[in-house]
């Protein structure tokens, strides 16, 4: 095949493949190298048509794209989408593994055959040379390139071949890993026996990579940068703080490398452009490699052929393009051909110098999901944090401030010395804040080395911030404030030591006149004048430009920090968009942020950009040196709700654009909400605020059950949960009283069986256009992250929507509410309960925005700036939509697979159709990766869903050929007259059991509900975890359940259609039709 | 954050303070190995971040030592961004390092008299080649001559040697060095490279690549902060290699005689390389020993090796 050196000119139309929704090991940095390759390829007058089922990215905006199709990943829509689009080159380098693996089908299906289209950049031939783990390990013999021992396991073979193995450690991997999924390591040959016959017996057809295991050494990345005529550069390298055994993505990484000598730094690099000219690369890639320090070897670990979570962290940590000139490079260009845009003068081809510190931080998600919080081979994290100093102390301390985790501000753990050296010793995702409470502690630096197999040189870096902050004595703001913060130790960290409030602390350092200077980052240490403002503090220095034009009129706009469960890259869509308008409307927009992995920190997104920590003490910075800026928090998530009274009591409310930050108090204060709601007389759930523990008990006995158990100013429901008990529901409220002391806690009833819904609208002075009304297909209970969400024309009937517009309206009005509000209500027969209300752009954002082809955003940033725009009371969807959530299920083996308040998915994919059930059965293609049969069926529920059972199959009963049900289940199922076959739990001695059930492909979908009162319960555990190893569609709530089976009832073939086709229902039977018309 | 070492050690940085751009250094420890010349070369050293008191392994010896015994002064926690911002808008500048208040009253030129003298010390000795070349030292790095004589047998010689008394060698090579390459004092190299055009092939890098161009009738030109640093892109037009560069001086463009550019800096234009077939003349600005830097450039040496066997372009 062509291997895609095609110049400008050749190609027309290239179709773009995105990475689909945001999982664990395949994230944001996706929406960042997608985003600006498809840029990359529209500044060449290329057609940019793009498929990617996730709504939430700002790829899918047609600012992004010109032709955009969010439809499922998979060989027919594409196959559909190269006839229609007459695609002429795919683009599969910016999409993760998903989109590389499709292109390698798509190759070898023949279909790029057949339709004479080629991929751009790195041929298949050696992106499987860098996949296979096989093939790649003899290249690198042929080459002489040092790699660790493996060896190739299979059922039939594999306990002859582990005997004639040599003892030690070894990594386990099933090939094209996603995110070091299947990646385990074990410490000795008994281990990798058990482990391997676990895999086997689940799928006995598996290919097992076994590789020797390098644990403990030092683990260097250099993301390269090749061109079509084997020219090659590195970008950058980093090196990762943990060592070996903790997979890149989850090791906290620093860029450059800090203790590798030259001679290493060049070994290494060296060895990098042998390889990756070996396999043919063009374009960007990412190769690691493990270093034995002692000895000065190497071994070569892994390169993967695209852009990466690394690439995106090199551009942004070097400010080199990386997925824009990689996709320039992919087109035939050379490296000397293409100006870096950053400095507007030097080419691509130059190696960026850095005159500061980049620290990466993954950030986990343990502190959402009460299980061990271990870490290792596999991806857990689910976003990043970088900070950006210029010495290696101040990016670390940064990093940490944005992570906005309760130890960030105050750099100790809670331990006893046995679990503190448990916690040093095994990878876990405390490990850093293990080694601060260590010296803290006085351990011997040495040890805390040993231990954690840190360089010496970034535990001495840590204990000098500690020496200064055991120096601090309470109650005064040190007087060498400012020797402080050159080592990069934050208000917070600093208020938290001297146990000052820490509003008190900023406020105390500014009037003293301590700020920061801001420095460019230019990637060549200032050598070349810079025209891009991307920009970072330090103290104690110059700053590279003179200020700041007050006479300008400009605004700044925070975006949402790391990506987390419940605050993803949804955010930064609305983020992205508001710099758009305001850049359209003539302001200097300014972002704020400190995600490494989106496209709003993308220098040349906004007109200037702030890589900074989104917290008090930076913003604060911000705004001194931004005299007369605006500032605009509804984008940035709960953070910016979370800052604004601070912001407030340090700036006043003048500044803010939007609803002002004294409304968004009695928004989020639940206690004045909840009284304000009365006062209007809008229904909610019965509630009661609890301020100790001692009432707790007192209160609960006057309320029914269930309850449901929150505090005040939380992400994404956070400790939240139905609590159908009430001694639970006891210690749920001291834990939330804890977490946040002096905070009431809200306990409220929990409506049963009612359907909830996000409306989301946009208002100013009591006028209101609904934006979209989302319902959830699972009934109230479920966090709206975690829902299955429909919209679409009808779905609200007339006298409805007015009540709903009528609470909108009033909401607006007594809270003042600018721009965008989220609203969530209950609704139960005649009954509309508000559950919540959100004074931000909410999660449903994107998706509203691209089912309707409404821009909201720039509505909403143009009432927030007194622009008028016309009202419209409905934006009523023309078509059908689903939202499908993505649960990280598969990566916390300890997590049990049920839905409840506290949201647990990573991210979202859309569905449409022109009727609700073909969005619902694209919506199931994707969430159980291809079309679900529902023959063989098996039921297992808790008492509360058996009546809801009966309805349901007897409603099916014509498409079931067999239902297995488990005895109690199955004894209810007789009674009522339904016929079938019992299958035994897991300890019971009879047959057939379920998992035998399971295993042998018996069963074609599970219906398997958690019982209400007793979630946890082990067996129903096990069978929900083996479905999911087993990919046997799983439902656990019988609503889903009955959206899914109905559209398997429904046998009209599926269309994909280009996304503005849902924007209007006129009867458009073919998208051809619609092209040629456009 | 790699190759302090080599870099304070480097003999073409004679006379001169050196400001690290990157934040810090000394993040590992000394070592013997990564010495370009037996002593520290430069004349100060100015930091943002350094770790010079912490030695960082047992037998090593802490920076701040090190520059101590050489007897050259260094400075730490500079706002050193603004020091290279500064140098970029006006151009390398004089400076001076001192514990007092008060300013210098005299500022005399850091290159007049003989830098390069102060810049030569013993090389080792190498075992022998083949061919062997007047290797003509001008303030050679360790690893330069490392690099050529793994190739030759050098015949040692400098800048005050009877250049004309000495014969029965293959080629010439001058080495880098410091300073500027129209000084009085390395007058004598280019009148004797004058002469040898055409009669011997010659090689040569970095001062060595002026002076070559200067005997063919190629001027020089002072520039305005020059290239330092291992991070410089250079082509030929197709091929690209990222090479380490030091120098303050560059041949002109425009005026290449007889002589051909085959490479230049990608962002500047500066010539990088110039050669001349008939003549066998092979010589490059960039440092093909890298040391500190990469090795995209070392292909170098064995061009060199063809030019004085004297099968170069067959």
């Amino acid at each position: 095949m062509d291997t895609g050196t095609v110049r400008k000119g050749n190609v027309k139309n290239v179709l773009v493949i995105g990475s689909g929704p945001v999982v664990i090991g395949q994230a944001a940095e996706f929406d960042y190298s997608g985003s600006q390759a498809c840029l990359s390829l529209k500044e060449e007058g290329i057609t940019v048509v793009l498929l990617n089922s996730n709504p939430a990215t700002i790829q899918t905006d047609y600012a992004i794209a010109d032709r955009i199709y969010i439809e499922p990943i998979s060989i027919e829509s594409v196959t559909k989408i190269i006839e229609v689009e007459r695609i002429d080159a795919i683009l599969a380098s910016v999409g993760g593994q998903t989109a590389l693996n499709l292109a390698k089908s798509l190759h070898d299906t023949g279909i790029l055959q057949k339709y004479n289209v080629r991929i751009l950049g790195t041929d298949v031939r050696s992106i499987e040379l860098a996949e296979d783990r096989d093939k790649f390990h003899r290249l690198m013999e042929e080459i002489g390139e040092p790699i660790a021992k493996a060896y190739s396991l299979s059922s039939a073979d594999y306990i002859q071949t582990i005997e004639n193995m040599p003892e030690g450690a070894y990594i386990i991997r099933t090939s094209f890993s996603l995110g070091g999924t299947g990646g385990n390591i074990v410490r000795s040959k008994k281990d990798l026996l058990n482990l391997s016959r676990e895999f086997f017996s689940i799928n006995p057809k598996l290919r097992l990579n076994i590789e020797q295991s390098l644990l403990m050494l030092r683990e260097l990345e250099y993301e390269m940068m090749r061109d079509s005529h084997g020219n090659c550069i590195s970008i950058c390298n980093m090196e990762n703080i943990d060592p070996m055994g903790v997979h890149t993505g989850e090791s906290i990484v620093v860029t450059p490398s800090m203790t590798l000598t030259d001679k290493e730094y060049h070994m290494l690099r060296s060895a990098a452009i042998r390889i990756v000219g070996a396999i043919g690369i063009i374009g960007a890639c990412n190769i690691q490699f493990a270093l034995d320090k002692e000895t000065g070897r190497y071994y070569v670990v892994e390169v993967n052929p695209r852009t990466s979570r690394s690439s995106a962290l090199a551009s942004k940590s070097t400010g080199y393009p990386i997925a824009r000139i990689s996709t320039k490079l992919s087109l035939g260009y050379l490296l000397h051909d293409v100006i870096n845009p950053i400095t507007g003068k030097t080419y691509a081809a130059a190696e960026p110098s850095l005159d500061y510190v980049t620290v990466k931080i993954p950030r986990w998600p343990f502190d959402k999901f009460q299980i061990p919080g271990e870490i290792g081979v596999q991806m857990k994290s689910i976003g990043e944090v970088m900070g950006i100093g210029r010495t290696f102390e101040e990016a670390l301390m940064k990093a940490i401030a944005s992570l906005e985790t309760r130890e960030s501000n105050s750099l100790r753990l809670n331990l006893s010395d046995a679990d503190l050296r448990d916690s040093l010793r095994t990878p876990n995702y405390r490990r850093l804040f293990a080694v601060f409470e260590a010296l803290f502690r006085n351990y011997d630096i040495g040890e805390i080395c040993n231990l954690t197999g840190y360089p010496r040189f970034f535990v001495e870096r840590m204990n000098d911030i500690c020496f200064a902050l055991k120096l601090l004595t309470p109650g005064t703001v040190p007087d060498h404030l400012e020797e402080l913060k050159r080592i990069g130790i934050s208000d917070t960290i600093i208020s938290s030591f001297v146990k000052i409030n820490s509003t008190e602390v900023t406020r105390e350092r500014l009037q003293r006149g301590i700020i920061p200077c801001y420095r460019n980052i230019d990637t060549c240490s200032g050598e070349f004048e810079s025209v891009t403002p991307y920009l970072y503090s330090t103290y104690g220095e110059g700053s590279d430009s003179a200020g700041c034009d007050e006479d300008k009129k400009k605004i700044i706009i925070l975006g949402s920090g790391p990506n987390r469960i419940s605050q993803g890259l949804e955010f930064d869509y609305g983020a992205v968009k508001a710099v758009m308008r305001l850049i359209d409307l003539g302001y200097e927009a300014i972002m704020v942020n400190s995600n490494p992995e989106t496209v709003s920190t993308d220098f040349d997104i906004s007109d200037k950009l702030y890589f900074e920590p989104l917290t008090l003490e930076h913003i604060s910075n911000i705004l001194k040196r931004e005299k007369g800026s605006k500032i605009i928090l509804q984008f940035s998530g709960q953070t910016g709700q979370n800052l604004s009274m601070q912001l407030a009591d340090l700036f006043g409310e003048d500044i803010f654009l939007g609803t002002k930050p004294s409304d968004i108090y009695r928004i989020e204060e639940r206690g004045t909400f909840a009284n304000s709601l009365k006062r209007l007389g809008i229904n909610q759930p019965e509630y009661r605020e609890i301020y100790n523990i001692n009432d707790a008990e007192n209160i609960l006995l006057q309320m029914n059950l269930p309850l449901i158990v929150r505090s005040s100013f939380i992400i994404g429901g956070r400790a939240m949960d139905i609590i159908y008990d009430r001694d639970e529901a006891v210690s749920l409220i001291s834990m939330a009283l804890n977490e946040r002391p002096g905070y009431p806690v809200l306990v409220s009833r929990y409506i049963e069986d009612a359907t909830e819904m996000d409306v989301d609208f946009i208002s100013a002075n009591g006028n209101v256009s609904i934006c979209g009304i989302s319902v959830h297909i699972e009934e109230a209970g479920t966090h709206s992250g975690d829902a299955t969400m429909v919209l679409g024309r009808g779905l609200i009937d007339h006298k409805m929507f007015n009540r709903i517009y009528k609470i909108a309206t009033e909401l607006s009005r007594e809270f003042m509410l600018v721009g965008l509000s989220n609203l969530q209500i209950a609704v139960k027969g005649e009954d509309i309960y508000v559950i919540e209300l959100n004074a931000r752009a909410s999660r449903s954002l994107p998706l509203i925005s691209k089912a309707t082809g409404v821009n909201f955003v720039s509505m909403a940033v143009d009432l927030m700036l007194s622009i008028p725009v016309k009202f419209k009371e409905y934006y009523e969807p023309a078509n059908f939509f689903v939202k499908i959530p993505v649960f990280p299920f598969i990566k916390f083996p300890e997590l049990d697979i049920f839905l409840s308040p506290e949201m647990k998915s990573t991210g979202e994919a859309m569905a449409a159709g022109t009727t609700m059930e073909m969005a619902m059965v694209k919506a199931m293609e994707m969430y159980h990766k291809g079309r679900i049969n529902i023959g063989r069926l098996l039921v297992t529920v808790g008492d509360d869903d058996k009546e809801t059972l009966l309805i349901f199959l007897r409603k099916y009963s014509a498409s079931l050929k067999k239902i297995y049900a488990t005895p109690g289940t199955a004894r209810f199922l007789s009674e009522n007259g339904i016929q079938c076959t019992m299958v035994y739990k897991l300890e019971d001695i009879r047959k057939p059991q379920i998992d035998s059930a399971m295993l042998n492909g018996m069963i074609d979908a599970i219906i398997n509900t958690p019982g209400r009162r007793n979630r946890h319960r082990k067996d129903g555990m096990k069978i929900r975890k083996l479905a999911m190893a087993k990919g046997i569609p799983l439902f656990t709530n019988i609503r889903l359940a009955d959206a899914a089976f109905k559209s398997t009832l429904d046998s009209s073939p599926v269309q994909y259609s280009e996304l503005s086709f849902y924007y209007s229902s006129e009867p458009v039977d073919d998208i051809k039709v619609k092209r040629d018309a456009t | 954050m790699t190759g302090y070492q080599e870099s304070v050690t480097d003999p073409s940085y004679r006379r001169q303070i050196l400001v690290f751009a990157e934040p810090a250094i000394c993040n590992y420890p000394l070592s013997p190995e990564y010495m370009e010349a037996p002593g520290v070369m430069v004349a100060g050293v100015i930091t943002r971040n350094s770790h010079m008191d912490s030695p960082l392994s047992k037998e090593a010896e802490s920076f701040s030592t090190f520059l101590r015994n050489s007897g050259v002064p260094g400075i730490d926690g500079v706002d050193t961004r603004s020091l290279i911002l500064k140098l970029r808008r006006h151009g390398v500048m004089k400076g001076y390092i001192r514990n007092t208040a008060d300013t210098p009253d005299a500022w005399p030129d850091p290159f007049s008299g003989d830098v390069v003298s102060e810049s030569l010390f013993d090389l080792p000795e190498t075992g022998e080649r083949e061919r062997k070349v007047l290797y003509i030292n001008v303030g050679s790095k360790l690893s330069l001559y490392r690099e050529v004589a793994k190739l030759f047998q050098p015949i040692i010689v400098t800048h005050k040697s009877n250049l004309n008394a000495i014969g029965g060698y293959d080629g010439i090579f001058i080495s880098n060095g410091p300073g500027d390459p129209g000084s009085e004092v390395l007058k004598s190299v280019v009148n004797f490279l004058r002469q040898m055009i055409g009669k011997k092939p010659i090689i040569g890098v970095c001062l060595g690549h002026q002076l070559v161009g200067l005997a063919s009738g190629m001027e020089t030109f002072k520039m305005k902060f020059g290239h330092r640093g291992s991070n410089h892109a250079v082509t030929d037009g197709r091929n690209v290699w990222i090479t380490t560069h030091n120098h303050g001086y560059a041949l002109r463009t425009g005026k290449e005689s007889y002589l051909r550019a085959t490479m230049w800096d990608v962002n500047d234009g500066t010539v990088e390389r110039i050669e001349s077939r008939e003549d066998s003349i092979l010589t490059v600005q960039f440092h093909p020993e890298a040391s500190p830097g990469p090795s995209d450039g070392n292909i170098i040496f064995s061009h060199f090796k063809r030019v004085v066997d004297g099968y170069w372009y067959c």
